[in-house]
């Protein structure tokens, strides 16, 4: 079974992804608008589920621009498999 | 711009080596030490709120010890300036023969530190006319000259020759905290004349906000906005958070006072919104324009200088938090940021807040979008349904500040009236 996504935001928090919806997800949408810091985006999708394009970017501060697009697409188009936690006042 | 509470200032000083005199600070009657109340007859309690003229608000009561319970119990109930305090100073009351002024504050006209002595102090000085004496202070020199500061003192009148040696190593102590604790003003009023020597009855530190990385910790302070007079909110100490590691963009947020807004504007008042813009010019124009027909903002936020949507979605969370929020109103300048991501950071905040409604405010709620990307925000913005909702309008660049107001209140009338969500 492959793990669950799980990504740390440079502005604390992390967006997760619960695969198990993903699956029957025919659009997709996820990876639409994702706009990494880079020329690569931080999200493709590999045997049906997203995963991120390059892990050695993993670590590199503001790769994912926290643009929020990935988990907005999710939750319209897709099955709202994506969450991103921001926390607050920490 | 950190302003320090007075007790935490005495405690600096006394650190330095200045006189003050015996005491502790108390949430509670119950904190003071039994032996402290033992020795001394007489004590003073002191309101610990920023706010200036405290004695002559009530913010400082003399009293014998016998019956200092019940004065402490009023004092830490009582709103100066609508602040209630968390603590008070408590300390042995000082008998004196004399009180001064004295500070150290960046002085922009002479471009660094300048000394200022009053041979007046308390709570009137800067009333005062005569006795101060302003004492331009080298910037390069590490210790202000004896006999400079005297030569300018002995202008004051009324010293001493004595004194004026003491009264040069105070001097020289305020300035060494100035510098040590990159302070924008340390002041001593009054500096009282015992039989014991010099005591600093009263202190007040500002810190320079730009030297938060080296003093926020040694100082123990929060990375806020200029909120000089008062203690931060909780709402702005958790606003504070979110740009103290974060570079990208800007978060600002400051709170206004409810409280005295309703008491000078009275029934003018009706209601307050949760506020946030993009350039602090257009939030000028727009707080204008709206105030003027009643709608008061809950608070001041900007984020701006493309900041990411992760910044804009905590934001705006913060400020549909407040309390006494009626409306809410986003207005950008003709900015240049990414207006996409803007929109993205309210979408999100949205569908938490107002989750029961699927995202759609059930308040009255306008948002003015100008600038870069704006088509891109308007497509998200229509995509997240946040179009013909009876509470919410969208505007994009042809409308002013000025139609903005007017449509808010439109939308707040008919709402009022029973066209809510
Ligand atoms: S859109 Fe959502 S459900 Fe579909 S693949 Fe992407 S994350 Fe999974
Ligand atoms: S937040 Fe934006 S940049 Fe980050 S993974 Fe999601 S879509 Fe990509």
């Amino acid at each position: 079974m492959v793990k669950n996504f799980k990504l740390v935001l440079f502005s604390g928090g992390n967006i997760s992804i619960d695969y198990s919806k993903c699956r029957d997800c025919e659009s997709k949408a996820c990876t639409k608008f994702c706009q990494s810091s880079t020329l690569e985006p931080v999200l493709k999708i590999e045997n049906g589920i997203p995963v991120t394009t390059d892990s050695s970017k993993i670590e590199k501060k503001n790769w994912c621009t926290e643009c929020l697009a990935c988990e907005l697409n999710c939750g319209l188009y897709g099955k709202g498999a994506i969450r991103i936690e921001l926390p607050l006042g920490e | 711009m950190p302003n320090l509470e007075e007790y935490k200032a005495k405690s600096i000083v006394k650190q330095e080596g200045l006189n003050i005199p015996d005491g502790c600070v108390a949430g509670d009657f119950s904190d003071i030490n039994v032996d402290f109340l033992k020795r001394h007859k007489n004590i003073v309690l002191k309101s610990q709120v920023p706010v200036g003229s405290r004695g002559k608000k009530g913010g400082i009561v003399v009293t014998e010890t016998s019956s200092a319970e019940d004065a402490f119990r009023e004092l830490i109930g009582k709103e100066i300036d609508f602040m209630l305090p968390e603590k008070l100073l408590v300390e042995e009351k000082i008998d004196y023969s004399a009180e001064y002024y004295l500070s150290v504050y960046s002085c922009p006209e002479h471009r660094g530190p300048v000394l200022m002595f009053s041979s007046s102090g308390g709570g009137d000085v800067e009333e005062e006319e005569g006795g101060t004496v302003i004492i331009p202070v080298k910037i390069n020199s590490d210790k202000i000259s004896a006999d400079f500061f005297k030569k300018g003192l002995s202008a004051a009148g009324g010293i001493e020759a004595l004194e004026l040696d003491a009264l040069a190593d105070i001097a020289n102590t305020l300035y060494s905290v100035y510098r040590k604790y990159d302070c924008k003003l340390v002041e001593i009023n009054p500096l009282v004349k015992t039989d014991e020597g010099f005591i600093v009855l009263d202190a007040k530190m500002i810190v320079d906000g730009d030297a938060f990385f080296r003093q926020g910790e040694a100082l123990d302070l929060d990375f806020v906005e200029e909120i000089e007079g008062r203690q931060p909110t909780d709402l702005e100490l958790a606003a504070g958070k979110i740009d103290e590691e974060d570079y990208r963009g800007a978060a600002h947020f400051v709170q206004l006072p409810v409280k005295s807004i309703r008491g000078q504007y009275g029934d003018k008042v009706k209601t307050f919104i949760g506020f946030n813009c993009v350039g602090t010019g257009a939030s000028l124009t727009v707080m204008d324009e709206i105030a003027r027909l009643g709608y008061f903002p809950r608070n001041f936020a900007d984020t701006s200088g493309n900041p990411p949507a992760s910044k804009v979605y905590r934001m705006t969370r913060i400020i549909l938090s407040q309390d006494n929020v009626g409306g809410y109103v986003f207005a950008t300048c003709v900015s240049s940021q990414q207006l996409d991501n803007t929109a993205r950071g309210i979408i999100k905040a949205f569908k938490e807040v107002f989750s029961k409604t699927g995202g759609i405010p059930d308040i009255p709620a306008v948002m003015l979008f100008r600038g870069a990307w704006e088509e891109e925000a308007m497509e998200l913005l229509k995509e997240h349904g946040l179009f013909d909702q009876p509470n919410v309008k969208i505007l994009d660049s042809n409308y002013t500040e000025n139609d903005l107001a007017g449509i808010f209140d439109k939308l707040y009338k008919e709402w009022k009236n029973g066209k809510k969500l």
